[in-house]
C-alpha cells in the first residue's frame, strides 16, 4: 500500500515533468512576451537585447532546463507581468482558487448525489423529470452565461449579492479565507453556483443512471428478497456500489474545476489561479504559465491517488489488487 | 385440515407494454404443504421465475398481478402493503436465487448482509446477532465461520456464497423456501452439495419449498411433487413419481424424454420440435398446440383447464372428463 | 474566446435587466470613487514598464516635470518652468518649489537627476523616449539641466510620462534600477511607491485592488479640485461584469466600455458617459518594399508595390460602413494616421478618401491586377475596440476589387512579433497608433522611416525613402517652429501621396460614470482624478 503511493508519486512527478516539457514547447505559439513588455517605443536593438536577457533566445530545452533546475530549488521565476515571484504569486491566488473550487466541488457533490438519488427513485415522478430537463439545459449552458445571467439577476437587479471580488478576506498566516466575514461568504455564492453548475448537472445525471443501473441488480432484488426496507436498500446497498464510478468522475472533475474556473474567475473578477493565468496568457508571462500548468498536473496527479485511496476504502475487492501494486 | 403453507389460486401476472398487454401466468394454482418440496419445472421462460417474484410481490412495473390469490398459511398476502409485505420476505418467506455471484452486495462483509437481515426480523442485538449469523454459517457448512463472517463475498467460491445464500434466506426461520434455479450458475460438482444441504436444512425444520429448476435429476431427487410450466400455465402437477416417471401432458413427456438415463440411450431421447411462443404471440386454444404432436381441431380454438387424473392434475383435452381424443 | 462572444449576449442581458426595473443608485459616500477598468496597473514602479494603465495609476502616485491636462494641452508639473537655453542642446527644468513627497522628503534637483537616469538604465521602458538625451545635471537645488545629443525642441513633449522618484527613498529601499528579470527577488518599487502625487498609496493588492488616499499635502490644492478623499481602483476584466458593476451601484466610474453598452448605459438613470477622440488611429499596412509577397498567390512580383493599387485599396474602403458597422458610429474615419491633437494634422489631410468604386477598379486594371489575387491579412483580435470586425468589413471591401484578404486573426502577443521582426512576418496587416509626444516626428520615425537603428521599429511597410529618411532625421534639430511646421506639412504631403497605409479611424473612448461625477475623457486614456469636482 505504502510502496504503491510512493510509485504513483514518482509517476506522478514524472507527469509533471511531462506537462512541463509540453507546456514550454507550446509557448512560442502562444506568442512573443517581448513584444508586451517593450513599450511602444522600443528599437529594435532594445527588444533583441530584452530577449537575450530573458534567455528567449536560447532553444527551447536549454530554457526548459533551467526552468526545472530552478524549479527543483523552488524557484519559479520572476513574472514577466507583474515583475514579482512567481511563487508568491501563486501562493497569494492560491487560497481564492481552493475556496471556490472546494466549496463548488462540495455542492457539485452534496446537491447532484441528492438530486441523483431522488431523480433514480422517482424516476417516473413529474419533479424528477423536470429535474431532468432542467439538467440537460444545465449541461448545454456555458459557464460564462450561468455567471452573467447570475450577475444580472442577483446583483443588478436585486442587489442581493456583489458582481465581483472575493469581498473582505481575513488571513490566518499566508492563507486568505472568505468565509469569515459576510462579504467574503456573499463574494462566494455565485462564483461557487456558477462553477459548480455544470459538475452539479455532470453528477446527477450520473449518479441517476448508476443508480437505476444498481437498482436493477441482482443484490438489490436479493436484499428486497431478504426483507430489507426500501430505503436502506437504496441509500445503503445501491448509493454504495454507485459510488465508485461517481468517485472515479468527481475526482476527475475536480481537475476541470481548476480549469473552468478560469472562466468563472474572469467573469466574478475572482483573484484566483486562474484569472491569473488568463492574464498571463494573453501577456506571455511564460515562468507563471509554465508553474500555474505544472501546479494544474500535481492537482490532477494528487487527485488521481485520492480517487485511487477511495476506491480501496470503498470495494474491497480491489485492496487485494491494490497491494500487489495496480497500475 | 390445517391450511397449506402456500397456496397460490389462479394467479394472473401481466406486463403492460407499449404493444399491449402480455400475459406471462395465466391461471396458475398450486399449494405446498409444510415440509413439502414442490418442484417447478419448464423451459427457460416458461414463467417459473415470475411465479416466485409474485409470490413475494417483487414484481416490478411494468408487471402487476391481475387475478387471482396467493395465500401463506391461510392468510391472503397478495394484497397486502408494500411494507406489510417486505416484512413477511425473509421472515416467512426465505428467497434463494440463481447466481450466488451476484446475489451479495460486493461492498459489506457478509457478516454485516446476515446481521442486517437477523435485525431486520428478529429482537436480537447486534451481539447476539453476529452470534446467530455464525452459528448459521458453521450450520451450512463453511468452515471457520467466526473469522470468516468478516470477509467480503469475493473472498469465497461460488459454492460457498451459495451456502452464504441459504443462510442469509434461512437466517429468520421461515415458513417457505423459494429456490429459483439455486445451482444452475454452479460448478457440476458442488451442485449436489447444495442440494443436500438445502434438502437437509428445511426437512429438519419442516420448510417448505418451492424448488424452481430446469434440471430434472435435481427434482427427480428432491422434490415430493411437481408442476411442470409451459407458457405461464401449469400443464401438469403431481406426484414427482408420476409426472417424471408416466407423465402424461405431451409436454411434460417430451420434458421427461429429456432426462438422459442409464437406461435410455442418446438417439432415444424425445426432443420437442420447435421452441417456445414468445409472450407476444400465445397460439389460441392450448398453448402448445403448435408443437403437441397430439394435437387435434378442438386445441387450436378452446383451452385445456387442468383437470384431475390419477393422482394429478392435467391441462390437456387427452385427459379428464369430457376427454376427445382422436381414436 | 468565448467570452467576447458572448459580449452581446451580455448586452441583451443588460437590456433585460433594465426593461424590468427602474434603477435607484445607491448613494455612495460622497467623497470616495471607485474607479473600475479592464486591466490593472502592471507594476507601480514609473519606469519598468511604459505602457497606458500603468502610467494612469502611477499618475495618481507620481508626477512628471510637465503633463497633459485633459485637454492634451502640455501643463506644468514638477516643472514650475522650462526652456531652451542659450545652447540649443540643453534644457532647462525650474522646479516647484516646497514640494514634499509622501514620506515627507523635500524635492530637490537631485531627485530628478536621479529619476531620469534611472529611466535611462538598461532596465527600464522608457528609455525608449529619452533617447536623445546625454546627461542630466543638478545646477541648483531647483534647477536641472538636460542636455540632448543635438538640439531638441520636443523634448518636454516625451517627459509627460516620466515620473520623478525619490532619490533618498530609492536608495534606502534599494530600487536605483528597475526590475530585472534575472533577479531573483521583487523590486521594492513595484508593490510601493512614494511620489509627489496628489494620492497617497493605502494598500495594493495586484489584479486585485488598489486603495489611495488624497494627499493632503499636495502643492497643487489650490490649482485642481482634488475633491476626492479616497480612490479604490479594481481592475474588472469582463465586460458584462464591469458595467454590472457600474449598473449595481458598486463602482462609480469605468474605463473600457463596450461600444455595444453605450447606448444603453446613456439612458440609464443616474449614469452618465463621456465621449471623446482618443490618441490611437487605427489603419491597414502593406508590404510595399519586397520584391515578392509570401502569402500572396502572384509570382515573381509584389502587387503592393505598385502605387497605383494601393490607391485603389484606399478608395474602396468605405470608412463610413465600417463606422456603422464594426463600430456602433464610435470612431472617427479618417485619411490620415494621427489624432486631431498632433502637431501636423490639418482637416485636409484628415479628410477620408472618397470611395470610388469606378476608379478603383480602373487603377486596378491600369496596375494589371483587373483579375485580383489573394493576401493574407493578419488582424489582431484582442487589441483595438473591435479589431476584428474591421478586418472582418474591410475584407469584404477589398473584396470588390478582386483583392481576396485571406483574414488570419489572433492574439496580439502573436500578431506584433509579425510586425516587429525584421524582416516582418507579414505582408498585410492591422495596427493602431498613439502619438504620446503629440508631434507628427514621432509617427514619422516610427511608422515611415527606413529600419534601421532606432528609427522604423513599427515600420513593416519595407517603405524605405532615404530622401524621406533625412527629412525626418533633420526634424529633430530643427528649433524654428515655423520651419519645422513646414517641413511636416511637406513630409506629410509626399507620405500621403505615396499611400503606404491605409487610415480607417481614430478611436473614440468612452467613460461610464455615476453623474454625481465628471471625469473628463483623457485622449490619452489616463484619467486624472485630481482633476474631477463632484456635482452639487
Ligand atoms: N419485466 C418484464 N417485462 C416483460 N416481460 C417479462 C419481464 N420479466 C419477465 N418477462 C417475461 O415473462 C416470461 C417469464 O419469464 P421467467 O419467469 O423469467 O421465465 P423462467 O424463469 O421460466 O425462465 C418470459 O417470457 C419473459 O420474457
Ligand atoms: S390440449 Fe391438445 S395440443 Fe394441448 S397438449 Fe393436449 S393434445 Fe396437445
Ligand atoms: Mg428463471
Amino acid at each position: 500500500m505504502f510502496a504503491y503511493i510512493l510509485r504513483s508519486l514518482a509517476q506522478g512527478v514524472l507527469v509533471i515533468i511531462v506537462v512541463a516539457l509540453i507546456a514550454f514547447s507550446m509557448f512560442r505559439f502562444v506568442g512573443d512576451p517581448v513584444a508586451s513588455l517593450a513599450g511602444q517605443e522600443a528599437s529594435v536593438a532594445d527588444r533583441e537585447e530584452l530577449s537575450e536577457r530573458l534567455g528567449l533566445n536560447d532553444p527551447i530545452f536549454i530554457q526548459f532546463a533551467r526552468f526545472l533546475g530552478g524549479a527543483a530549488q523552488a524557484d519559479f521565476g520572476i513574472s514577466y507581468r507583474q515583475g514579482r515571484p512567481v511563487a508568491g504569486l501563486l501562493a497569494e491566488r492560491l487560497p481564492a482558487t481552493v475556496e471556490l473550487a472546494v466549496l463548488s466541488a462540495l455542492f457539485a457533490l452534496i446537491v447532484g448525489i441528492a438530486l441523483g438519488v431522488y431523480a433514480a427513485i422517482r424516476r417516473r415522478g413529474v419533479i424528477a423529470n423536470i429535474v431532468m430537463v432542467l439538467s440537460l439545459i444545465g449541461v448545454s449552458l456555458p459557464t460564462f452565461l450561468i455567471g452573467i445571467g447570475l450577475i444580472y439577476i442577483f446583483a443588478v437587479e436585486l442587489r442581493w449579492l456583489p458582481s465581483f471580488g472575493r469581498g473582505e478576506t481575513i488571513k490566518i498566516g499566508w492563507w486568505t479565507t472568505g468565509l469569515l466575514t459576510e462579504s467574503g461568504r456573499k463574494s462566494l455564492i455565485m462564483p461557487v453556483l456558477t462553477l459548480g453548475f455544470f459538475q452539479l448537472t455532470l453528477i446527477m445525471r450520473l449518479v441517476r443512471s448508476e443508480m437505476l443501473e444498481a437498482l436493477r441488480s441482482e443484490y438489490i432484488r436479493f436484499a428486497r428478497a431478504r426483507g430489507v426496507p426500501e430505503r436502506v436498500v437504496q441509500l445503503r446497498h445501491a448509493l454504495r456500489n454507485t459510488m465508485i464510478p461517481v468517485i472515479t468522475i468527481a475526482g476527475l472533475q475536480l481537475g476541470s474545476v481548476i480549469a473552468f474556473a478560469i472562466v468563472t474567475e474572469t467573469v466574478f473578477q475572482w483573484p484566483g489561479l486562474g484569472a491569473l493565468f488568463v492574464n498571463s496568457v494573453q501577456f506571455v508571462d511564460i515562468p507563471v504559465m509554465a508553474t500555474y500548468l505544472m501546479f494544474v498536473a500535481f492537482v490532477f496527479v494528487v487527485t488521481n491517488l485520492l480517487v485511487d485511496l477511495v476506491y480501496y476504502l470503498i470495494d474491497p475487492r480491489l485492496r487485494g489488487g491494490l497491494r500487489r501494486g495496480r497500475p | 385440515m390445517t391450511a397449506p403453507v402456500l397456496s397460490v389460486r389462479g394467479l394472473r401476472l401481466d406486463f403492460v407494454t407499449r404493444r399491449g398487454v402480455l400475459t406471462a401466468l395465466d391461471n396458475v394454482s398450486f399449494d405446498i404443504a409444510k415440509g413439502e418440496v414442490l418442484g417447478l419445472v419448464g423451459e427457460s421462460g416458461a414463467g417459473k421465475s415470475v411465479t416466485g417474484a409474485a409470490i413475494i410481490g417483487l414484481i416490478e412495473p411494468p408487471g402487476r398481478i391481475a387475478g387471482g390469490e396467493v395465500r401463506l398459511s391461510g392468510e391472503r398476502i397478495d394484497n397486502l402493503a408494500p411494507d406489510a409485505l417486505r416484512r413477511i420476505r425473509g421472515r416467512r418467506i426465505g428467497v434463494i436465487f440463481q447466481d450466488p455471484l451476484t446475489s451479495l452486495n460486493p461492498l459489506f462483509r457478509i457478516g454485516d448482509q446476515l446481521v442486517e437481515t437477523i435485525q431486520i426480523h428478529t429482537p436480537l442485538t447486534q451481539a447476539q446477532a453476529r452470534q446467530r449469523a455464525v452459528d448459521l454459517l458453521t450450520e451450512v457448512g463453511i468452515p471457520a465461520a467466526e473469522k470468516r463472517v468478516d470477509a467480503y463475498p469475493h473472498e469465497f467460491s461460488g459454492g460457498m456464497r451459495q451456502r452464504v445464500v441459504i443462510a442469509l434466506a434461512l437466517c429468520a426461520e421461515p415458513e417457505l423456501v423459494i429456490a429459483d434455479e439455486p445451482t444452475t450458475a454452479l460448478d457440476v460438482s458442488v451442485q449436489a452439495q447444495i442440494i443436500t444441504l438445502l434438502k437437509r436444512l428445511c426437512r429438519d425444520r419442516g420448510t417448505a419449498v418451492l424448488l424452481i429448476t430446469h434440471d430434472m435429476g435435481v427434482i427427480a431427487e428432491t422434490a415430493d411433487r411437481v408442476a411442470v410450466m409451459y407458457a405461464g400455465r401449469i400443464a401438469e402437477i403431481g406426484p414427482v413419481h408420476d409426472v417424471v416417471q408416466s407423465p402424461l401432458h405431451p409436454y411434460a413427456k417430451g420434458l421427461m424424454g429429456s432426462i438422459p438415463t442409464l437406461e435410455t440411450d442418446a438417439d432415444r431421447l424425445v426432443q420437442i420440435p420447435g421452441s417456445m411462443p414468445r409472450l407476444s404471440a400465445i397460439p389460441r386454444g392450448c398453448a402448445f398446440n403448435p408443437r403437441c404432436s397430439k394435437a387435434f381441431d378442438r386445441c387450436r380454438t378452446e383451452r385445456p383447464e387442468p383437470t384431475r387424473s390419477g393422482r394429478s392434475q392435467v391441462a390437456c383435452f387427452l385427459y379428464g372428463p369430457g376427454r376427445e381424443a382422436p381414436q | 474566446m468565448s467570452l467576447r462572444k458572448s459580449a452581446a449576449f451580455a448586452a441583451f442581458l443588460v437590456a433585460v435587466g433594465l426593461a424590468t426595473t427602474g434603477l435607484t443608485i445607491a448613494a455612495a459616500d460622497a467623497k470616495t470613487v471607485r474607479w473600475a477598468r479592464s486591466g490593472d496597473a502592471l507594476t507601480l514602479d514609473p519606469h519598468a514598464q511604459n505602457e497606458g494603465p500603468t502610467h494612469a495609476l502611477n499618475h495618481h502616485f507620481y508626477e512628471p516635470l510637465v503633463l497633459r491636462d485633459p485637454e492634451g494641452n502640455l501643463v506644468a508639473g514638477l516643472a514650475a518652468s522650462w526652456k531652451v537655453t542659450a545652447d540649443p542642446s540643453v534644457w532647462e527644468f525650474k522646479l516647484r518649489p516646497n514640494v514634499v513627497f509622501h514620506n515627507g522628503n523635500p524635492l530637490t534637483a537631485d531627485d530628478v537627476v536621479f529619476s531620469l537616469d534611472r529611466a535611462r538604465q538598461p532596465t527600464s521602458d522608457m528609455k525608449g523616449l529619452l533617447t536623445s538625451v546625454a546627461s542630466v545635471a543638478k545646477v541648483d537645488d531647483l534647477t536641472v539641466h538636460i542636455k540632448t545629443n543635438e538640439p531638441n525642441p520636443l523634448l518636454p513633449n516625451n517627459l509627460t510620462n516620466m515620473f520623478i522618484m525619490n532619490k533618498r527613498w530609492s536608495e534606502a529601499n534599494n530600487v536605483q534600477k528597475p526590475q530585472d528579470f534575472k533577479n531573483k527577488e521583487e523590486n521594492f518599487a513595484v508593490r510601493n511607491a512614494n511620489g509627489t502625487g496628489p494620492f497617497v498609496l493605502v494598500s495594493r493588492e495586484p489584479d486585485v485592488k488598489t486603495v489611495m488616499k488624497r494627499n493632503d499635502k499636495y502643492w497643487g490644492r489650490g490649482e485642481v479640485p482634488l475633491e476626492i478623499t479616497e480612490i479604490i481602483y479594481t481592475p474588472i476584466k469582463s465586460d458584462a461584469t464591469r458595467v454590472a458593476a457600474l449598473l449595481s451601484g458598486e463602482v462609480d466610474f469605468v474605463q473600457d466600455v463596450p461600444v455595444q453598452d453605450i447606448e444603453r448605459l446613456k439612458s440609464t438613470q443616474n449614469l452618465r458617459v463621456n465621449l471623446g477622440p482618443e490618441n490611437r488611429t487605427i489603419f491597414f499596412g502593406m508590404n510595399v518594399g519586397a520584391a515578392d509577397l509570401k502569402s500572396d498567390n502572384v509570382e515573381g512580383k509584389n502587387p503592393f508595390a505598385d502605387k497605383r493599387l494601393r490607391q485603389a485599396m484606399n478608395m474602396v474602403i468605405n470608412r463610413q460602413a465600417i463606422q456603422r458597422v464594426a463600430m456602433r458610429g464610435q470612431s472617427v474615419p479618417t485619411g490620415v494616421l494621427m489624432p486631431p491633437f498632433v502637431n501636423g494634422w490639418t482637416k485636409e489631410l484628415d479628410a477620408p478618401p472618397a470611395a470610388d468604386m469606378a476608379k478603383a477598379k480602373a487603377l486596378m486594371a491600369e496596375a494589371g491586377y483587373q483579375n485580383g489575387f489573394s493576401v493574407a491579412l493578419n488582424c489582431p483580435n484582442d487589441r483595438y475596440v473591435n479589431d476584428e470586425a474591421i478586418c472582418q468589413a474591410a475584407a469584404g471591401m477589398f473584396g470588390q476589387i478582386g483583392i481576396k484578404a485571406n483574414l488570419v486573426s489572433q492574439s496580439k502577443s502573436l500578431h506584433f512579433p509579425l510586425i516587429q521582426k525584421t524582416p516582418p512576418e507579414t505582408d498585410f496587416y492591422l495596427l493602431g497608433w498613439g502619438v504620446p509626444t503629440f508631434d507628427s516626428e514621432y509617427i514619422f520615425s516610427f511608422l515611415y522611416h527606413t529600419r534601421s537603428g532606432k528609427f522604423g521599429s513599427w515600420n513593416a511597410t519595407g517603405y524605405s525613402n532615404p530622401d524621406m529618411d533625412k527629412l525626418i532625421e533633420s526634424l529633430s534639430g530643427e528649433t524654428d517652429t515655423a520651419k519645422r511646421n513646414a517641413m511636416i506639412a511637406k513630409i506629410w504631403a509626399q507620405l500621403q501621396s505615396d499611400v503606404i497605409y491605409l487610415p480607417i479611424h481614430h478611436q473614440v473612448l468612452a467613460f461610464a460614470m455615476k453623474n454625481n461625477i465628471d471625469v473628463p475623457v483623457d485622449p490619452e486614456n489616463q484619467p486624472k482624478l485630481k482633476y474631477v469636482a463632484f456635482k452639487k
